[in-house]
């Protein structure tokens, strides 16, 4: 800054600085710092000096670099300071790892009309480890699920005189036809038989042989 | 700091600062600044201050963190001086 001052009645105006002879030779300059702004050591570094309004400031500010910030998990936290180059800190990276084993439920199966549903409910729980944790995916190709279903083609079955059964679970996937015959009703049944719950009706005629004459008679 | 000077045969030892009266009222103080040893670097950004020359310079030190260098971790860029910060 300047000055306007006053020497021996003489006024002298914008005075930056006064010069004066040293005593054992050369000059000693005096400058004016009345516009500095600096105001505290807290803004230079530890042991630096600089005027200010005519006042000698020493710094304050503690010298730091990259070994003074510290990580605690994602939190960086960085001491008050002065740091005369770079410094810099990283939160470690974290990582995701899909587990080895899929529990759930036991997979179900429902059918209705022309549909087979297989359903199964898993839960898959990956184990995180704290730390900033990239975008992507964390899969495991070991992990799979397989159904798997017995099936039954077309057939046709004739009734006779065993059952004939289609095992549960078993998913058809061809009609399967159960033979009918014209012939099952109740006159072609002799009465006292049933046949698939039809109940016989026909009866045979009376035979009988004489022991003797070995004739038959049919009435 | 001071100097020993010599006014009109007069020799005055370790004077630090020379006062006149301005020409306003009140006094003018002219101050030896020769010790100093501050660099622009080392004072805060926006801070004016003397080098040991005589010359008025700004600060350059940083006065915070830089967001944009922030990613996961933490940079700070150049000289700089913060206040106790945490970041998370």
């Amino acid at each position: 800054m300047a000055q306007n001052v006053i020497i021996n009645g003489v006024t002298y105006n914008a005075v930056p600085e006064v010069d004066i002879p040293k005593s054992g030779g050369g000059t000693a300059v005096f400058t004016d710092t009345s516009d500095a702004t600096l105001s505290s050591g807290g803004q230079m570094p530890n042991g630096v000096t600089a005027y200010a309004n005519g006042t000698k400031i020493t710094g304050s500010a503690a010298e730091n670099d990259s070994s003074d910030l510290s990580v605690s998990g994602a939190t960086v936290t960085v001491p008050a300071g002065y740091y005369s180059s770079s410094a810099s800190a990283s939160v470690s990276a974290g990582s995701a790892t899909a587990p080895a084993t899929i529990s759930g439920t036991s997979a179900s199966v429902s059918t209705g009309t022309n549909t087979l549903t297989l359903s199964k409910t898993v839960s898959v729980t990956p184990t995180v480890s704290a730390g900033y944790v990239s975008a992507g995916t964390a899969g495991n190709s070991s992990v799979s699920l397989t159904a798997s279903v017995t099936t039954k083609g077309a057939a046709t079955y004739t009734p006779g005189t065993s059952n004939q059964t289609i095992s549960s679970g078993t998913y058809l996937t061809g009609t399967q036809t159960i033979s009918g015959d014209a012939n099952l009703v109740s006159a072609n049944i002799i009465s006292g038989k049933t046949i698939f719950g039809v109940a016989g009706s026909a009866t045979l005629p009376s035979i009988t042989q004489d022991s003797t004459t070995k004739v038959l008679s049919i009435s | 700091m001071s100097q020993n000077i010599s006014l009109w045969g007069a020799t005055y030892s370790d004077v630090p600062s020379v006062l006149l009266p301005k020409s306003g009222g009140g006094t003018a103080s002219f101050t030896d600044v020769t010790d100093t040893t501050a660099t622009a670097s080392d004072v805060l950004s926006g801070k004016y201050f003397y080098l040991a020359t005589g010359e008025k310079v700004q600060g350059t030190a940083t006065g915070g963190i830089d967001g944009d260098n922030l990613g996961y971790g933490l940079s700070l860029v150049g000289s700089a001086i913060v206040g106790s910060s945490v970041i998370s």
